[in-house]
């Protein structure tokens, strides 16, 4: 579990993160939403020790990062994609990764083929394209098959097949029961991957979101008798032009309260909240 | 972390190619000094001390070290240059342990070129006196002391080169900072009153260990000389563990 409490980091007069606090769980992938500039990779640095929050902590299954015996078996982290030398193969970044973990080099060899570089292996990472890159970044992030991943913006650079690719792998890995921490400033690729989303805005959290959790059923007729029905039910109805938004009560119950009160329905339809709309009201409200 | 250091170094031609870059230019610039000296002296070959003519083939060696300062510094800020930091400090948080992994794998680097530069420079120079049907230079325990503690140097140097750049986050800077420690003798004996610093500086104790300054003999030299590293080592640990990556 990732835990932040009261994170801070303010350089000169910005506060880059203010104050945030939350928990990710295991056995879920949590998107971490936010605009760009949000404070998503500064929260995200310093969950992994490379930037010294100005206050409070962030914590990894309990303990710092820099406290972790084996930083790479417990956390795989990818950060910025661009950040290896670009005279060294996909094979030989990876190698070293491993020396310094003390991973068996065989490992390497499986992580290439997961990801799908394994042909490219000796080519120098400088020609590869972004997208290649975020794939060696991810087999350096999947190399200690850790617990724990922590990714910012995975899918920058990827071509649809690939972020089909990495949206089953990281659904796959928190199945597995692992954490699984992804940043994104794209909503619609949030709502494919997440199933819970830590929103923050200008460094600050806004809420935590579950996504396409909360549903509305639109029902038709917009019936006053049926409207009683459900508010009976323990519904929260309202009017809406022909018809009736029903929240708080299964579609199913729907069925049943109309049924027992001899309704012929036209139209029974669950909505799901999107996270776009949830997130744009949020963010509303924040700023 | 040695080996995930040699596995860096090994996996990037250029830095292959600067070693076997100083290794080589030792005995380049050996053969260059040594065949000028006519020109430098104003005698030829024959009417100079053997000893001076492989002394003079000896500073080959110093064309090795400022090669070693470029692959040292190089070593140091790769790491910033090409962001290579981030995942460095993230398979190992400890700093430290990435830092002296560095130094570690530099020393080893500049040692292993830096011996057959002393070696190959005064061949060399040999060679040439051979060549001009001239009697060898004696190989005597003066002059093998003046080759360890000419050895010592590139090896110094490459040390400073890694931690300032380290510190600046820079191979430029890196550079700059070891050249300019190499200099400073030079440099402050311009200005009156730094003069009494002589002995201080690194370059009086590469001397000393070498034999060639008479006022700081070996041990002293050879403490100095281990107060210099561990103050540049400390102070690349120290920025390296303090600042954000």
């Amino acid at each position: 579990m990732i835990s932040a409490r009261g994170l801070t980091k303010r350089y000169g007069a910005v506060l880059a993160v203010d104050d945030l606090s939350f928990d990710v769980e295991p056995g879920a992938v949590t998107g971490f939403l936010g605009a760009n500039g949000a404070g998503k990779s500064t929260t995200m640095r310093m969950v992994l020790g490379l930037d010294a929050p100005t206050a409070g902590t962030a914590t990894v299954g309990g303990r710092a990062y820099r406290d972790l015996p084996s930083p790479l078996r417990e956390v795989g982290a990818l950060l910025d994609p661009r950040c290896m030398h670009p005279g060294r193969s996909a094979r030989a970044h990876l190698r070293w990764m491993a020396d310094a973990a003390g991973i068996a080099r065989s490992r390497v060899e499986e992580v290439l083929e997961l990801v799908g570089v394994g042909h490219a292996a000796d080519r120098r990472v400088g020609t590869f394209s972004l997208g290649m890159r975020q794939r060696v970044g991810l087999a350096g992030a999947l190399l200690g098959d850790p617990g724990t991943l922590l990714l910012d913006e995975p899918l920058n650079g990827l071509d649809p097949e690939g972020i089909r690719w990495v949206r089953a792998l990281l659904q796959g890995l928190a199945r597995e029961g692992r954490t699984v921490f992804v940043s994104s400033h794209l909503l619609h690729e949030m709502e494919h991957v997440a199933q819970r989303v830590v929103v923050i805005a200008r460094g600050r959290l806004v809420d935590v979101l579950d996504v396409g959790q909360a549903a509305t059923v639109r029902v038709r007729p917009a019936s006053t008798r049926l409207a009683a029905g459900l508010r009976a039910a323990g519904a929260t109805v309202t009017a809406v032009e022909d018809g009736l938004d029903v929240e708080g009560v299964p579609p199913q119950r729907v069925g049943e309260v109309a049924l027992e009160y001899g309704i012929a329905l036209h139209e029974l339809v669950e909505r799901r909240h999107g996270l776009e709309e949830s997130y744009l009201a949020l963010t509303g409200v924040a700023s | 972390m040695i080996r995930a250091e040699w596995t860096k170094f090994t996996t990037v031609r250029s830095q292959q190619w600067l070693a076997v870059g100083a290794v080589a230019a030792s005995p380049l610039v050996a053969l260059l000094l040594v065949v000028s000296l006519p020109v430098t002296q104003g005698r030829g070959i024959g009417a100079l001390p053997a000893a001076e003519v492989v002394g003079a083939g000896l500073l080959g060696v110093d064309a090795a070290a400022i090669v070693l300062v470029v692959l040292g510094a190089s070593i140091g800020g790769s790491e910033y240059a090409v962001g290579l930091a981030q995942p460095t400090f993230l398979v190992t948080p400890r700093r430290g342990r990435v830092v002296l992994g560095k130094v570690l794998l530099t020393a080893a680097v500049a040692g292993a070129v830096a011996v057959p530069a002393v070696v190959l420079g005064p061949l060399v120079a040999q060679l040439v006196l051979v060549g001009a049907g001239l009697p060898a230079a004696p190989v005597d325990g003066a002059l093998l002391r003046l080759a360890a503690g000419s050895a010592l140097g590139p090896v110094f140097y490459a040390l400073v080169a890694l931690a300032a750049a380290l510190v600046l986050r820079s191979t430029g800077g890196g550079v700059v900072v070891a050249l300019a420690l190499l200099a400073l003798p030079t440099l402050a004996s311009w200005i009156p009153g730094l003069d009494a610093l002589a002995a201080v500086w690194p370059g009086a104790a590469l001397h000393g260990v070498a034999g060639v300054d008479q006022d700081v003999g070996a041990a002293a030299g050879a403490l100095s000389l281990l107060g210099w590293t561990a103050l540049v080592v400390t102070a690349a640990v120290w920025q390296v563990r303090v600042r954000d990556v």
